[in-house]
C-alpha cells in the first residue's frame, strides 16, 4: 500500500467537450482525530472543443470522440512536462532509446481518470489511455466520478496564469510544502453541502465525511447550464449559453419578467428547470420587438436571478435541514457571478458555515479536479485494477 | 417497415393529460419501434417520454438526455424491457447518433427507442419493426395538440 503523506496524480478528463490532463500533490494530513487533506495544482493542461462546436452550435459526439483522440497524448505530455521539467517523454528515434527509458514514466503515484458520467465514446478515450499507462508505467489506477471531481473543484486553488500553472512551482523539493491553498483546504469541516451545476448535471450532495457521497437533491428535467444554453438559443445568442446569457444580464432588469422559479417551494431538494426554459420561449415568441436589445437583456437578467434564486433557496434549505458546517459550488455554472454572489450572501447568515467556491480555472471541466478526487480515495485505501475499469456514462454518485 | 395504418389526434390541456395520453400509448408497445418525436422547446417531447416510462413501469427519474445524448432505462416488463431516450437536439445528423451506438438498440424485439427532434435523424429509425410519429404542437401557453402517426 501507498504509505506517503503526498501523492503525485495525475488525472486525466475527457467527459465531454474538454481533453485534459493535470497533476496535483494531494497530501494528507491527520489534524487531531480529523482527516484532511491539501491539494497542490503542479499543472493543469485543457484543450477544448468549445471553439469548434460553437460552429454547430453544440456538441458532435463523432468528432468530438475523434479530438479527443487527436488531443489526449499532446494534453498528458503537456501536463507532465509542466509538472516535471526534468522529465522526458520517450522519443520514437535515435540512440537515447533504449527500452528502460522508453518506459520510464514520470514521477508520479498514480493515475485517475474520469470513468462517468458523461459522453459515453469521449470517455472512452481517457479511460483506454489511462489504462493502457498504468499498465506500462505499473502504476495504480484510480476511477473517478466527474461529480466527485467537482465537489472537490472548490478546494483547489487558483491556477499562477490562466488554464496552465508556472512549473517552477513543482518538483520532488516542493512537494510536501503545505502552501497557503492546501491550508485552506485542510480547514474542511463536515457535514457539507456541495452545489454542482453545469450543462448535464444539476445536483445537491451531502458529505458526511471524505468519499460518503449522499445525492439529496437532483434536476428532475433538465440541468442548470443546458436551461442557460437554451436561453441563448432562443434569442440568438452565442454558444455556449452560460457566458452569453449572464454578460446580457448585467445590463438587464432582473424584475422585468416574472418567470416561474420551478419548485422553489417543493419542500425537497429538487430542481426543474424545463418550465422556465418554455416560460422563456413563450415570453419572446409574444414580443413584438424579440431582437431589442433591452429586452433580449432583460430576459437574460430575469431568467437569471429565477434560476439562481432556486439554486440558492435549496442550497440554503439544504444546509439548515442537515446542520452543515460548510458549503461547496461547482461545475461550469460556478462561473456565474450572480450565483457567486448571491450564494455567498445568503450565506453571510450563516456565520459558521463556509463556503468554497471553485476558481474560475477550474468550475468548467478540467483534470485537476480529478487527481484530487483520484488522490483522496487512493489515501482512503481505494483503488480500481487496470484489467477492471470500464466507462460508465450513467453513473450516479451518491444513489 | 410497416406503415402505420391509423392517425390519431389528441388534445392536450395539461402537462398530466400528455402524460396520461403518453401512458396510454406505451401500453400499445411490443418491443422494436422507434417513436420519433417533435415539437419546439418547451411542446412537451421530454413531458412524453416520461409518460412512456410511467406506463412501461419505469421508476426512475427519467431527465434530459441533451448533454449525454442517450439514456437506457431498464422497465418492470417482460417485453419491452429496455427504453432508450435519445435527444437529437445537438446532432446535425443520423451518422453522429450511430457514433455513440445507438444502432445497437434500434429493432432490437426488447427495446423501445425514443428521439426527441426525431425527423432530423428519422433515417436511423429504419431498422425499427414500426415508426411512429409523435407531432406536439403548441396551441397556447398549456395547450397542446399530439398527432400519432
Amino acid at each position: 500500500m501507498l504509505r506517503k503523506r503526498v501523492l503525485q496524480v495525475l488525472g486525466i478528463e475527457s467527459s465531454c467537450d474538454e481533453t485534459a490532463a493535470a497533476v496535483v500533490a494531494v497530501q494528507r494530513a491527520d489534524v487531531g482525530r480529523s482527516l484532511q487533506f491539501g491539494f497542490s495544482v503542479s499543472a493543469s493542461v485543457i484543450a477544448s472543443q468549445v471553439a469548434m462546436h460553437a460552429k454547430t452550435g453544440g456538441v458532435v459526439p463523432e468528432v468530438a470522440a475523434r479530438e479527443h483522440v487527436l488531443q489526449i497524448i499532446p494534453v498528458i505530455e503537456r501536463a507532465l512536462r509542466d509538472a516535471y521539467p526534468s522529465w522526458r517523454p520517450p522519443k520514437h528515434h535515435g540512440k537515447r532509446t533504449k527500452s528502460a527509458r522508453m518506459f520510464a514514466g514520470p514521477p508520479i503515484d498514480a493515475i485517475a481518470v474520469t470513468a462517468g458520467p458523461g459522453l459515453i465514446t469521449a470517455l472512452g478515450v481517457g479511460v483506454e489511455t489511462a489504462r493502457a499507462l498504468t499498465y506500462v508505467w505499473r502504476k495504480p489506477l484510480i476511477a473517478v466520478n466527474h461529480i466527485e471531481g467537482h465537489v472537490l473543484s472548490a478546494l483547489l486553488e487558483q491556477a499562477a496564469s490562466g488554464k496552465r500553472q508556472a512549473s517552477s512551482h513543482a518538483g520532488p523539493e516542493n512537494r510536501s510544502a503545505s502552501s497557503e491553498p492546501a491550508a485552506r483546504s485542510l480547514s474542511l469541516v463536515f457535514p457539507a453541502v456541495a452545489l454542482i451545476v453545469s450543462g448535464g448535471h444539476t445536483e445537491l450532495l451531502l458529505l458526511r465525511r471524505w468519499g460518503a457521497y449522499r445525492c439529496v437533491g437532483a434536476t428532475r428535467d433538465d440541468a442548470a447550464g443546458e436551461a442557460f444554453d437554451k436561453v441563448a438559443k432562443l434569442l440568438g445568442l452565442e454558444y455556449p449559453g452560460g457566458p452569453a446569457v449572464a454578460r446580457r444580464a448585467v445590463e438587464g432588469d432582473v424584475q422585468a419578467i416574472d418567470f416561474p422559479r420551478g419548485m422553489i417551494a417543493s419542500g425537497d431538494f429538487d430542481f426543474s428547470f424545463s418550465g422556465m426554459k418554455t416560460a422563456v420561449r413563450m415570453c419572446v415568441e409574444r414580443a413584438t420587438h424579440p431582437a431589442d436589445p433591452k429586452f433580449v437583456s432583460d430576459v437574460c437578467a430575469s431568467f437569471q436571478q429565477a434560476a439562481v434564486d432556486v439554486l440558492v433557496a435549496k442550497t440554503i434549505t439544504a444546509v439548515t435541514k442537515y446542520r452543515a458546517r460548510t458549503v461547496l459550488l461547482g461545475g461550469g455554472v460556478a462561473a456565474n457571478r450572480a450565483l457567486r454572489e448571491q450564494l455567498a450572501t445568503a450565506l453571510a447568515l450563516h456565520p459558521d458555515v463556509a463556503l468554497h467556491l471553485p476558481p474560475l480555472a477550474y468550475s468548467g471541466d478540467n483534470a485537476a479536479m480529478i487527481a484530487a478526487a483520484g488522490g483522496v480515495r487512493l489515501h482512503l485505501g481505494k483503488r480500481t485494477p487496470w484489467q477492471e475499469i470500464a466507462v460508465d456514462p450513467n453513473w450516479e454518485l451518491g444513489r | 417497415m410497416r406503415k402505420s395504418d391509423k392517425r390519431e389526434e389528441w388534445a392536450s390541456r395539461s402537462e398530466g393529460e400528455t402524460t396520461r395520453i403518453a401512458t396510454r400509448m406505451a401500453r400499445t408497445l411490443r418491443g422494436g419501434e422507434a417513436i420519433l418525436l417533435d415539437g419546439e422547446l418547451g411542446a412537451g417531447k421530454s413531458v412524453f417520454v416520461r409518460g412512456l416510462a410511467q406506463g412501461l413501469g419505469i421508476r426512475a427519474r427519467v431527465t434530459s438526455p441533451t448533454f449525454v445524448l442517450m439514456r437506457v432505462y431498464e422497465t418492470t416488463r417482460t417485453c419491452p424491457r429496455f427504453l432508450v431516450h435519445v435527444d437529437a437536439y445537438r446532432v446535425r445528423n443520423a451518422e453522429e447518433l450511430v457514433a455513440i451506438g445507438l444502432m445497437e438498440w434500434t429493432g432490437r424485439p426488447d427495446s423501445v427507442v425514443a428521439i426527441e427532434w426525431g425527423e432530423r435523424v428519422a433515417e436511423i429509425a429504419h431498422a425499427a419493426t414500426r415508426i411512429i410519429r409523435v407531432r406536439l404542437t403548441n396551441v397556447d401557453a398549456a395547450q397542446r395538440m399530439i398527432t400519432l402517426d
